[in-house]
Parts: structure tokens; C-alpha cells; sequence
């Protein structure tokens, strides 16, 4: 080798030294470094990068990682685990979340090598930190909380200690994360949070702030909430209001209810020769806005087709129990009448949100049976909806109804049977199998518009049934599937392999 | 379903649910690492699945089953365990193909689905004609080894000075290029685009020279490498001048070390010739593997530890395309057999020879692992000394995760520590396999970072299938 150690300069400075005054020569270039010649360069080069790399010492500064507490759950299988792996890969979360729920109900954890991947799944989505959560183990808290991009998913439980020192001094991101464990834990302190910064935070901020009131929401929050009526900004009034509108009990809400009330009259009558129950209506819509309106955060300017009035009271009524308006007259009668009326288009709407929004079973399985039975007139984005709060059970009865009665309409059934929480019980997936059996596509453009409705039904059927509709698809389309089928096909085996790695 | 209650080396119990057979080694992992691509690597999972599968079989040396695939009769699908080797009878160029990966994903994770069963025509035919082909090479390599001469001496001896000439012109060419280029300082050729330093490489690629190719591409990674690459280009510098010096004057030096200057400036080494060489018979352990990609060719390495030895031997794998690297190599299995070193001072580069059926890695031997990072960066700079220009070099520690803000490194039972390369794509896999407790850890070592490849124990866990530097 050309180079021998007696070429090196009697220098007092270290070969990893010498490396570095070498690389900043090369990049000044050594013609303007006015040093030595490049073949010289090189040669040091060699000689010091040689022995700075046999004379590396392993003793760079660190810290010991926190301990890792042990596991107290046991983990999912292998298989089970190599799935979850695909699942997570290919990014279907309908299946994902399915998988998730069995290991919880099963009350196993994932295996270790899969928490990066799953943890990357469930941050930033807060609709999935509760499935996520259960199933991480002691490893995947761990582990969240090295990340910072991981930690808030695993650090939005713990309080610390001053919780009122620590939202004077956070960011508005980390103060959403401090605010929503405090109402977990002690909501009580929420409205003091708020109110110590309210003048220096902006109106999103504070709209932002009192949405999270929605975190453990109690009557308690009531005079807080009416507080924010008196907000300057609209948006914060809207957001109170929401909160509001969900307290059965609240001024809020009696508010409304005298409003409706005031504008909605009707009368029970038998009427024809079956006696059949039958309801007269009269609406008289509020003539003037009002400034309480104003302050109860009631939209003044309706979207295009309504009249303003009618707007008005649409909004009323959506935030009056459906029982306090009218008793206990039979919704059917009520919805009967409403058809008549000129609000047929604007008042089931409305009906449908309060029963929601105040849990009203009855009155959500009639809206829907209604909404369900009428004619479709185009647009697609007024489809009815399964209402929040309603159980898988009450959505499954209703479309059974429809099933019974023969009043299955194909496009709007389908889409609000997709709404139903997954997986769907075994008699509401074997009724649909019947439906689709009926509904044999003949030619192309039929299972184009089938198409859609097999994909949801693929993913949601329960896991029992799964061979029945994979035995119908392929008489359905004999040797001919077309490829959106073969996928839903696909879809269905994982789904019961996905099952069968857990009973195993 | 058996429950076990596994006591990991450090004492802390390791709960199980599934124990596998034993001797199977074949995981999903593992499986999945033989995978041509990301497209086959997810089509074989689609197909891991018994309903896709008629007449799954199984003997002891293969494993078989029919796929239905778009054609009218099913795919013949067969595994020769010993090695693997694939055969399917579906068209794909691609190899292993998708049922193939898919056969043995079922094999890895519900083997139960496999009948014992006497193997069909159409597996026997194939591994016949497998043991047929196999005796064919067998004989091939003996009569090289047994020296038997070149057809015509004459004409290789020109052809191989002919080649001389163009490398030495190449070698000169590559001086003139390096110190311009230290004399116009990096600065100026940062302002380059990739052309500057493609066109340089393909010169050395049209000399024969390609192993310098190979140093001026990553001279060029140094200096486009993130915050402290002045200093890296200039170590590139340094090991590329060196390489040239020695090339330079190659009839001086000794004859093993003028073999290993001849490998690093892309002289081919001869299969056959290392073949030729005793092996080392030893209990092998694969206990690390990468794959780089450039362009449309893949490289793998894998590192095998010998357990009575102590040795390293790096097997390179080339394949271009759709081509199938040698899957015969399988990370995470360890078996009885020979390996033969090519020639040369260092002795790490090895071809294997002769090898039993497959096993589970599991936990290695004092034999084969370093037992210190003290005695690991010994043993590198003595690797050094024969071959200052060593790019990686094996590491195969018992040690724990530990950092520093966001730089990681491992640290052994002393308290020394390696840095984790703060581009390493798979820090936070390691750190979920790992935590806080010591494990057995593959890696390659570069000098300034390491690597990690693999966590080795009761499961082998594979940290990454492709390195994107």
C-alpha cells in the first residue's frame, strides 16, 4: 500500500480531527485552500479515515430507555397476527376496526411487532383511540409514549397535577388534549379552565374549548353552557347551544318546546269506516325573528328551497323532545298528516333529528319507516340515515319491517342498511341474503347498480353467513364474476379466516 | 392450541399461545422475505387462505396443493423444503410466483391444513428431476475443481490482459478525476446534477472497473447524506484514493492481497474457484440479510455466523428484474454445512457448499456472537488492517436499546455503545420487539453507524426486507 503511516504529519490532533480539517479542505477545494496538493489530500484521507474507523470508541452519550412494565394481557395468535399485519397494509378500516373488536372482546392484546404499524393507524383519528387502545398492552403504551407523534393517543387519559397551571402555560393543541382529560375526570373543573383564559382566546378556540363539553355532559354543565349564549361570537353560541339542545331538561330546551308548542296544533280523530286514528294539523310558522333567537343560535338565512319561516321553525322543532310536542299521539298518525301537509319535505327531518338527539326510539323507527317508504325524487344525499343512538337491534327491525312488507326499495334500503353498525346480527344478514336472492341481476348495468350494495354487505354480513352469500354470489354470476365481485369474494374469506384465527 | 410459558434468556417469562412444530423454520416472515416483490409479497397473503387451496399435501421434504386460479384447471403449486425451491404451473415470469409464496404462507401459519399424504406424480417428476439436475452440477464442479484447463489457455490469457489494460487505463482516468475534483473542492461539485457523477461512474463501468463504479456512487450518497457529510465524502475520498493506489501498483502486492483489490475494483470471482476451495463445515447461522436496490437489480447480503468458528461469511445474491434472488437463503435458519471463502486476505465473502435441512435460528451460541462491542470494534479494525476500504462488517451483540433526545443506540452488558443510523427506517419495530431488555441483535456495522437487521430468539424477527439508503 502506498500509504505507510510515515507519510502521516507529526501532528498532535486525533485521525477523526485530521478527518474533519481534510473535509473542509475538499470543500473549499483545494486549489483555493492553497494547502496541499490534491493527491496529498487524498492520501491523508485515506490514512485518517482508516484509523479514525479501526479506532472508533463505542462510548457516545445516552440514557437507559424507561422500563417497560410487563404484559398482563396475553397476545393474539400468530395467524391472527399476520392478519392484522395484511389488515393494516391494504387499509380497509372497516375490516381493521372489525379485528380490533374481536381481540378486545376476547381480551387480548396484538402482538408486539405490530404496534408501530397499528399505532400509526389510530393517531390522529379519535374515533379509533377506543378500539386501539384496549389491545396495545403494556409494550404499546410503552412504546406510544417514546413517539411524540404516539404519545397523545396513549397521554390523553393522565391528568396532571395542576391542571390550572397547566392550561395557562400549553398550546391550544395541547390544552384540547389537557381539557378532554379533565372532563373525563373531573369535568367540574372544565368551566374553570375556560373561563380563566376566555379574554385572550380566540372565537375558534373557544368554540373548539366548549365542543369538548360534549366529554362527559351532564346537567351540571347547564349554567355554563347557557353562559355561552351571551358569547360575541356566533360560532361559540353554536356550539353551546348544541350541547344545550341535548340536556331533556334544559331551559334550553323548554325554550324550544314553548316555541313548537306555539306553532304546532293538532287534534286526534277517528275518521272512514275502520275508525282508523287520524290527525288534524294546523301550523302557524313564527312571524318574526327574534332576538332570543339570535341568542339561542337558531340560523336566520335558510338554504335554498325553504321558506325563511318555515326554516325557523324546522330548526325548533329539531330541538324539542318529540313526546313533549305531541304526547302520546301515534307518530304514524302525526307523519300521516305531515305528508298532507305543505311540510312534508322539511318537518320528517327535522322529527328525525330531535328523536335522535333525544333518544326517542319510537319516534326514530317511524321517521325511518317513513322516509324509507316514500318515493325517491333524485338526489342521493337525502337518503335516509340510520339516527345516531339507535341500536344495531331497532335499525335491523326496522328494515326486517320493510322486508316483511315487501317495501324493500333497492337503493334507499341498502344505503341506510350500510348505516347499521357492523357486523350485522345473523336474522338481519340472512334476510338480506333472501333480498338479494330476489333481486338477481339479469344483465350488466344490474349488478353495476348491485355492485356498491355487495361490497357493503361483504364487509358487514355477520361471519356465520358469510358462506351463504359467498354460495349465492357464485350461482348469482355463475363463472362470470366480474371483478368488483371477485372482491368482495375476497373480502369475505379474510373477514372468515379473521374469525376462525380467534376461535383457534 | 398448547400454552407454554417460554423463559427468555434475561429470566423474564414469555408468554405464548401457539408453540409451532419445532423443526419447521419457516414463519411469515420468512416466507414473505422470499417474495420477488411487494406486489407478489401481498397476491401470495391473498392466497394464504385454505378455501383458495384443494388436495394441500404434505411430505418430508415438500409440500403441494392445487389453486384455482383464472385458467380452467388449477395451478399445480410445489415447495421442495429443502431448499426451497418453488415449481408452479400457473404463467407468471415472476419467481417465486404468488402461489407459490401463498402455499408456503398457509405452510407457515396452519401447516394442520397439509395432509400427510403420499406425494402425486407431479411432485415426485419434479423432485427427480431436481436431485437429476443437481447431481449434473455436482459433477459440473468437481472437474473445475479437479483443474481441469481452459479450452484454449492462449486466447484467455490475451483476453485477461486485454482486460488489465482497459482497468489500469481506467484506474489512471479515475486519479485524474478524483483529484480534480479535490482540487475544484465539493462545494463546487454539490452545484453538479446526478449526470456529473453518473457519467463518472459509467466511465469505470465501460474500463471493467465496476467496483469503482461503485465507489463513485457512494462518494456521491456521502455527499448528498445529511448533517455531518463533509466528513463522510472525505472518508469516501480517502478509501476510493486508497483503492487506487493499490490497483495501481497490484503486481508489488502479495498474491491474497492483490485478490482482494482485484474483487474491490469488480474483477468477477470465480464460483467455481471458491467451490474449489475446503470448506469450513460449521453450524451456520443466518442471521441477517439485506437487500439494496439500484436501478432494476437487487443485491442481497446475508450474513452467516459459524458457531464453533466464530467466522463470518457474507453470501452476495444478485438478480435483476423479475428474477429470483437464491432462495436458498433463508434469513432466520441455521443448518449443518460446508462454506467455501473465495480467495483473499480478509476471507469473508463465501459461496455455500454442502448444507443440511433447515432449522429455526433460535438463540445463538457463545461461538457465534461478539461478546462485547469492545471486542466487535477489535475485531473490525483488524478486518481494517487487511482491507482498509471494508464498507460493513457483521455484528451479531446481545444488547439493549438506549438514546439520547431522538438518537438511538444499542448498548451491551459493559456499557458501550454503537449509534442506530439516524436514517434507520425500522428504529421503532426494533424498539416494539425489544423494549427495554436485552436481545440478541444482527446488524451491519459501517464504520459511523449501525444497521440493524434482525432480532434474533425463540421468533425471528426480521426488522426490514428492503434498505433504501
Amino acid at each position: 500500500m502506498s500509504a505507510s503511516t510515515s507519510a502521516l504529519p507529526p501532528s498532535p490532533t486525533s485521525p477523526t480531527a485530521r478527518l474533519r480539517d481534510l473535509a473542509a479542505a475538499t470543500l473549499l477545494g483545494a486549489d483555493r485552500s492553497g494547502g496541499d496538493s490534491a493527491a496529498k489530500i487524498a492520501t491523508d484521507a485515506a490514512i485518517a479515515g482508516a484509523m479514525s474507523r479501526a479506532g472508533y470508541r463505542g462510548s457516545i452519550a445516552h440514557a437507559p430507555l424507561p422500563p417497560c412494565p410487563s404484559e398482563q394481557l396475553q397476545s393474539v395468535s400468530a395467524a391472527s397476527s399476520a392478519t392484522l399485519a395484511r389488515l393494516l397494509a391494504d387499509g380497509d378500516p372497516v375490516l381493521v376496526e372489525e379485528w380490533l373488536t374481536l381481540a378486545k372482546l376476547r381480551n387480548l392484546r396484538i402482538g408486539h411487532s405490530s404496534l408501530p404499524a397499528l399505532l400509526d393507524w389510530g393517531v390522529g383519528r379519535a374515533a379509533r383511540t377506543p378500539l386501539v387502545l384496549p389491545v396495545l398492552g403494556a409494550r404499546g403504551t410503552w412504546l406510544a409514549s417514546l413517539n411524540p407523534s404516539w404519545s397523545a393517543l396513549v397521554g390523553a387519559t393522565s391528568l396532571p397535577a395542576d391542571p390550572v397551571a397547566a392550561w395557562s402555560t400549553s398550546a391550544t393543541s395541547d390544552r384540547l388534549l389537557l381539557l378532554t382529560a379533565v372532563r373525563r375526570e373531573r369535568p367540574e373543573l372544565a368551566p374553570q379552565l375556560l373561563a380563566s383564559t376566555a379574554k385572550e382566546d380566540g372565537a375558534d378556540e373557544r368554540r373548539r374549548f366548549i365542543a369538548l363539553f360534549e366529554v362527559g355532559l351532564s346537567p351540571e354543565d347547564e349554567a355554563f353552557l347557557e353562559s355561552s349564549l351571551d358569547d360575541r361570537s356566533k360560532l361559540v353560541r353554536e356550539a353551546g347551544a348544541t350541547l344545550l339542545a341535548s340536556l331533556p331538561n334544559s331551559a334550553y330546551v323548554q325554550r324550544m318546546t314553548a316555541r313548537a308548542l306555539n306553532a304546532v296544533q293538532f287534534q286526534e280523530a277517528k275518521k272512514g269506516l275502520l275508525r282508523k286514528k287520524s290527525v288534524a294539523l294546523a301550523i302557524a310558522l313564527p312571524k318574526t325573528w327574534d332576538a332570543a333567537f339570535e341568542r339561542d343560535a337558531l340560523e336566520q338565512k335558510p338554504p335554498s328551497g325553504i321558506g325563511e319561516r318555515a326554516w325557523w321553525l324546522q330548526q325548533i322543532i329539531a330541538r324539542t323532545p318529540p313526546a313533549s310536542l305531541f304526547g302520546t299521539t301515534p307518530p304514524d298518525a302525526i307523519l300521516q298528516a305531515i305528508s298532507d301537509s305543505e311540510y312534508s319535505d322539511t318537518l320528517p327531518a327535522a322529527l328525525r333529528e330531535s328523536a335522535a338527539r333525544f333518544g326517542d326510539i319510537a319516534w326514530s323507527i317511524a321517521v325511518a319507516q317513513h322516509e324509507l317508504n316514500l318515493p325517491r325524487k333524485g338526489k342521493s344525499d337525502n337518503l335516509p340515515t340510520v339516527p345516531a343512538g339507535l341500536s344495531t337491534d331497532h335499525a335491523a327491525s326496522i328494515i326486517h319491517t320493510l322486508i316483511a312488507d315487501d317495501r324493500f326499495n333497492c337503493e334507499t334500503s341498502w344505503a341506510y342498511a350500510a348505516g347499521i353498525p357492523r357486523p350485522w346480527p345473523l336474522a338481519l344478514s340472512h334476510s338480506t341474503l333472501t333480498l338479494l336472492a330476489k333481486k338477481k341481476p339479469k344483465a350488466v348495468p344490474q349488478w353495476y347498480e348491485i355492485g356498491p350494495a355487495i361490497e357493503d354487505i361483504s364487509r358487514s354480513i355477520h361471519p356465520d353467513a358469510s358462506q351463504a352469500l359467498d354460495a349465492l354470489l357464485r350461482t348469482m354470476f355463475k363463472d362470470d364474476l366480474p371483478p368488483s365481485i371477485t372482491k368482495s369474494l375476497d373480502r369475505l374469506t379474510l373477514r372468515s379466516d379473521m374469525h376462525k384465527e380467534f376461535h383457534s | 392450541m398448547c400454552m407454554k410459558v417460554y423463559r427468555s434468556p434475561t429470566g423474564r417469562n414469555l408468554l405464548s399461545l401457539s408453540c409451532p412444530p419445532v423443526s419447521s423454520p419457516w414463519t411469515q416472515d420468512r416466507v414473505l422475505a422470499l417474495a420477488p416483490d411487494s406486489a407478489s409479497a401481498s397476491a401470495g397473503q391473498g392466497l394464504a387462505s385454505r378455501s383458495k387451496w384443494s388436495s394441500l399435501g404434505q411430505s418430508d421434504r415438500a409440500v403441494w396443493g392445487l389453486c384455482q386460479g383464472s385458467g380452467k384447471s388449477p395451478y399445480q403449486t410445489r415447495v421442495d423444503l429443502s431448499e426451497p425451491a418453488f415449481k408452479c404451473s400457473c404463467p407468471s415470469r415472476k419467481f417465486p410466483c404468488k402461489h407459490g409464496i401463498g402455499l408456503m404462507l398457509m405452510f407457515a401459519k396452519d401447516a394442520k391444513a397439509f395432509a400427510s399424504a403420499s406425494e402425486p406424480g407431479w411432485v415426485t417428476d419434479w423432485l427427480a428431476s431436481r436431485v437429476e439436475r443437481s447431481e449434473k452440477k455436482a459433477e459440473r464442479a468437481e472437474k473445475a475443481a479437479s483443474g481441469e484447463p481452459p479450452s484454449d489457455p492462449e486466447a484467455a490469457a490475451k483476453r485477461a490482459a486485454q482486460r488489465m489494460a482497459r482497468v489500469s487505463d481506467g484506474i489512471a482516468e479515475c486519479q485524474v478525476w478524483l483529484h480534480d475534483l479535490i482540487r475544484r473542492g465539493f462545494a463546487d461539485a454539490q452545484r453538479e446534477d446526478t449526470k456529473f457523477w453518473d457519467r463518472a461512474a459509467s466511465r469505470m463501468v465501460d474500463a471493467q472497473a465496476p467496483g469503482l463504479a461503485s465507489s463513485i456512487r457512494r462518494l456521491h450518497a456521502a455527499t448528498v447524506s445529511g448533517e455531518g457529510w463533509q466528513v463522510r465524502a472525505a472518508d469516501q475520498i480517502g478509501r476510493l484514493a486508497m483503492l487506487l493506489s493499490a490497483g495501481i501498483r497490484l503486481d508489488s502486492l502479495t498474491p491474497e492481497f492483490a485478490l482482494d483489490v482485484r474483487a474491490a475494483l469488480g474483477f468477477t470471482q470465480s464460483k467455481d474457484e471458491a467451490l474449489a476451495q475446503p470448506g469450513l463445515a460449521d453450524t451456520w447461522l443466518v442471521a441477517g440479510q439485506i437487500i439494496e436496490e439500484e436501478d432494476r437489480l437487487r443485491a442481497r447480503r446475508s450474513w452467516l455466523f459459524g458457531e464453533k468458528s466464530g467466522r463470518r461469511a457474507l453470501v452476495l445474491d444478485y438478480a435483476a428484474g423479475p428474477a429470483p434472488l437464491d432462495p436458498s437463503i433463508v434469513a432466520g435458519t441455521k443448518f449443518e454445512g460446508e462454506v467455501c471463502f473465495y480467495p483473499g486476505s480478509l476471507g469473508v465473502r463465501a459461496i455455500v457448499k454442502t448444507k443440511s435441512a433447515l432449522a429455526p435460528v433460535g438463540i445463538p451460541k457463545s461461538g457465534a456472537f461478539d461478546p462485547s462491542v469492545e471486542t466487535f470494534l477489535r475485531g473490525f479494525a483488524s478486518s481494517l488492517a487487511k482491507q482498509p476500504w471494508l464498507n460493513t462488517w457483521p455484528l451479531l451483540l446481545h444488547a439493549r436499546l438506549a438514546r439520547l433526545g431522538d438518537r438511538w443506540c444499542v448498548r451491551d452488558d459493559a456499557g458501550d455503545t454503537l449509534p442506530i443510523a439516524p436514517t434507520y427506517p425500522a428504529i421503532w419495530s426494533l424498539a416494539s420487539i425489544a423494549a427495554d431488555e436485552p436481545v440478541w441483535l444482527s446488524a451491519e456495522w459501517n464504520g459511523e453507524f449501525l444497521i440493524p437487521l434482525a432480532v434474533l430468539g425463540k421468533e425471528f424477527d426480521q426488522l426490514f426486507h428492503r434498505w433504501a439508503a
